[in-house]
């Protein structure tokens, strides 16, 4: 981004239109917007509805509403507040989605934060990456430290490795009502081919294979091979076909 | 071309780190994408590393991680440094190539006197090439044109350079792997020159 940010003109929509990309300070749309072309910015934020059809690269970049990019975007700060398709790879600092997020590549950025449901179709990784709702990864997930808490139904990653890695079922606070929700289709659980990470605590989880240094495996798991080097814990609703110390 | 593979639990036990580790070095790229081979097994999906060259990369790792953050290590490792550039004396002082050749090698490419890592990486190997009597200066000539070219088109990503002789005449050429070559009897490779390795030398002698 170049230096001389004060000569740079605003970008704004409000009520229905489009324009096309550039060099901007602050991108805004009010209403419906469609940009065209690639965008570099400081700051895009959309209230309503947004696309932008090629790349973006902004310091910020906000949804309030619905959004769309269809290129690459590159930005330091990500935060989607109702749903949002990304097309192309994204590559965030510090990614907070509340509502929902379709990334048709992969994810890369410092710390993702899930409110609600995330899918992306490659690869997703972080330092850090806390989820309370719904995941689905295509492709690895990795984070130093995976914290998930998981809700309403199934979510899903081919792989996840890292270090700390805790999966746990969220706690509703409809009492009653989720209890009869999760008599049916809505059970909170994951699903994946292999975990592995130095410190791991599942709980509700399909896998083929864990491996780890310590390992806890809760109620409600189904596991193929636990393989551990350091401590191994079980508790009584947790289904494991075959554990070893290695 | 058939590299011995490692599993990566036998990485694990065999180098003392973690998975939290590996998978940290993974994401700074200080093990790249490419060298996690998924295969399938008996006990379905496991992942597979080139095992030489995986070990030596973790054995440099840990040695260096004392006095290196991960990001400093990351751009060690990764096969792009466009920003860097010498002066002829500081590519003299730091051992990477001997006078006569730095000169020569200013003339042909008119590089003037700032060395970009292309330039760098050229006199480098035109230095250890010909010293080693694997060249002469007019093939180092033909070499040090065609990785002018060669680099250009592969920005960035991993290439080798290959030297190969045919009845005494000299020829080089440059491929982007994964590259199988087959070639008649004739053709004596006298180097395979894996670019990205070359590059990571390099940076230990520019630190």
């Amino acid at each position: 981004m170049s230096a001389n940010n004060n000569k740079r003109p605003d970008l704004r929509i409000n009520g229905s239109g489009s324009a096309s990309g550039g060099a901007y300070d602050s991108v805004r749309i009010n209403g419906s917007g469609r940009i065209s072309g690639d965008v570099d910015c400081n700051e895009f934020v959309v209230h309503g509805s947004g696309e932008a059809s090629g790349k973006v690269e902004s310091k910020t970049f906000k949804i309030n509403g619905s959004g769309h990019v269809v290129g690459e975007l590159k930005t330091n700060e990500l935060k989607v507040n109702g749903s949002a398709t990304f097309h192309s790879a994204v590559k965030g600092g510090n990614v907070t989605v509340s509502g929902s997020a379709d990334l048709r590549e992969s994810l890369n950025a410092s710390t993702v934060r899930v409110t609600g449901s995330i899918k992306v179709e490659g690869g997703c990784s972080a330092e850090e990456f806390e989820a309370q709702g719904i995941f689905e990864i295509g492709g690895l997930l990795t984070a130093d430290t995976v914290d998930v808490r998981l809700y309403w139904h199934k979510s899903q990653a081919r792989e996840i490795g890292g270090g700390k890695i805790t999966v746990g079922v969220g706690k509703s606070g409809l009492g009653v009502l989720a209890s009869i929700f999760s008599l049916g289709a809505h059970y909170p659980s994951l699903e994946a081919e292999t975990i592995e990470g130095d410190e791991i605590t599942l709980e509700n989880t399909t896998a083929k294979v864990v491996r780890g240094n310590n390992v806890t495996i809760g109620n409600g798991c189904d596991i193929g091979l636990v393989e551990y080097t350091g401590a191994y814990r079980e508790t009584g609703g947790a289904k494991v076909a075959e554990h070893r110390k290695i | 071309m058939d590299e011995e593979l490692i599993s990566k639990k036998e990485l694990l036990e065999l180098t003392g780190i973690s998975y939290g580790q590996l998978y940290r070095w993974k994401r700074k790229s200080l093990i790249p994408d490419e060298w996690f081979i998924r295969k399938s097994t008996f006990t379905g999906q496991e992942t597979f590393f080139p095992k030489a060259r995986v070990l030596s990369r973790i054995e440099k790792i840990l040695s260096m991680k004392e006095d290196a953050s991960l990001d400093d290590l990351a751009d060690m490792f990764s096969p792009d440094c466009g920003s860097l550039s010498l002066d002829r004396d500081e590519v003299l002082r730091r051992g990477i190539a001997l006078p006569d050749i730095v000169d020569m090698y200013a003339e042909l490419s008119g590089a003037g006197q700032e060395f970009g890592i292309n330039d760098i990486l050229c006199v480098y190997l035109l230095s250890r090439h010909i010293t080693s009597g694997d060249l002469s200066l007019p093939e180092g000539r033909t070499m040090a044109e065609l990785l002018k070219e060669g680099l250009i088109r592969f920005h960035g990503s991993a290439c080798d350079l290959i030297l190969a002789r045919k009845l005494g005449v000299f020829f080089c050429f440059m491929t982007s792997p994964p590259c199988d070559i087959c070639a008649d009897s004739g053709f004596r490779v006298i180097a395979k020159i894996n670019i990205p390795s070359v590059i990571e030398e390099l940076k230990l002698k520019l630190i």
